[in-house]
């Protein structure tokens, strides 16, 4: 009980001695660690509206904040009665620390296979990457969902990252029947990717007889594209080829397959109903 | 004759490549037909034939004029033009396509 009382006395002398200072250090800090958070919303609003990219701007507001929070602590370690020049430097200790560890150990941290901004694929999910924590990552796929995929699942999956190659190819299958002019159809084919100004020059635009055994022709004509357009260039050069080929009286084919019957193996029909 | 120079020859005279296109049309400003472009031209033109196409439908079908009076916001003789002005055959029936075509 004495240990105690002594200890209450103990504190009592503290807050009487440092009382006012301690809560007015508490103070700043608390105001600062709002105001900090005031000014990293309007920065985050500003850099939006500027031609910098999401993950540059989010680099650019965290260093801001970390130099803003360096800043309140030194001023409210002023408050408390502690010298600044200490409190600087245990702060630049801290930060180039920091900084020496990262640089260190920065091959050894798994780090995901991409950036806020970039369009993936992760798993059966497609969509763009709209910011990433330490635990998930905010995905917006193209239907307006937002998904929080845990970065334990990412790091374990195979992702397909969009914006590593600029460029992509695409394919257009189509089938015609066996009776069509291949030579015109394949014409129709090269013409329409040629044309198309999304369509890259180079590589140069192909079409290929793919097969003759599946009860029809079967044609691919491949070109490069953009790869974040090529979703909506394969779809529009398909409508094309439709109406071209309608044009051209060349008719699509189906998947069909022909059955032959033997005279032995010729089924009865029941015609009477 | 190498292939850069049979392929210089192919790109120049078969199927040339366009640079985009823009929606061609005229309305009546202060009482006098003017041609007008969508984008404008200070804009850049659109990549996809089908968007542009689908477009100018759009335009034609939202002010359509009574021939043979056309009145003031009536958009008419609408098309689609290349990014040298050359009017673009339209890919649906590949024949040169006029929507609330007006004689003037």
């Amino acid at each position: 009980m004495e240990g105690l009382a002594a200890r209450i006395e103990q504190m009592e002398n503290t807050m009487t001695t440092y009382g006012q200072e301690m809560v007015i250090a508490f103070a700043v800090i608390v105001l600062g660690l709002i105001l900090i958070k005031w000014i990293n919303q309007g920065l985050k609003k500003t850099f939006i509206k500027l031609p910098i990219s999401p993950a540059r701007g989010a680099t650019v507001r965290n260093v801001l904040c970390v130099l803003m929070f360096a800043v309140l602590v030194t001023f409210a370690a002023i408050e408390l009665g502690i010298a600044a020049r200490p409190v600087m430097r245990l702060l630049t200790i801290l930060t180039l620390a920091a900084i020496g560890m990262i640089m260190v150990f920065r091959p050894l941290i798994p780090t995901l296979p991409f950036k806020v901004g970039n369009t993936i694929k992760a798993g059966d999910l497609l969509g763009k990457v709209e910011a990433t924590t330490i635990l998930n990552t905010r995905l917006r796929t193209f239907d307006g969902t937002t998904v929080f995929v845990p970065n334990r699942i990412i790091l374990n999956d195979v992702i397909v990252n969009y914006h590593f190659t600029p460029t992509r190819k695409f394919y257009l299958k189509i089938n015609i029947l066996y009776d069509q002019d291949l030579m015109k159809a394949k014409q129709i084919l090269d013409t329409i990717m040629v044309e198309d100004p999304r369509v890259h020059p180079t590589p140069r635009p192909v079409v290929h007889v793919m097969s003759l055994n599946k009860g029809y022709i079967e044609l691919s004509a491949r070109g490069w594209s953009d790869n974040l357009k090529r979703f909506v260039i394969t779809r529009e050069l398909l409508e094309k080829t439709k109406l071209r080929f309608d044009q051209e009286g060349i008719t699509l084919a189906m998947p069909q397959m022909q059955v032959h019957y033997t005279s032995k193996t010729t089924p009865q029909f029941d015609t009477e109903g | 004759m190498n292939s850069k120079q049979a392929y210089k020859i192919i790109d120049a005279g078969w199927a040339k490549k366009r640079t985009g296109y823009r929606i061609q049309f005229q309305r009546k400003v202060d009482g006098e037909m003017v041609t007008d472009y969508f984008p404008d031209l200070d804009e850049g033109p659109w990549l996809s034939e089908v968007a542009i196409w689908r477009m100018a439908w759009r335009l034609a079908e939202s002010k359509q004029s009574d021939p043979p009076d056309v009145n003031h916001g009536d958009l008419i003789n609408v098309t689609v033009v290349d990014h040298e002005d050359n009017p673009v055959k339209y890919y649906a029936t590949t024949q040169f396509e006029v929507f609330n075509q007006v004689s003037l």
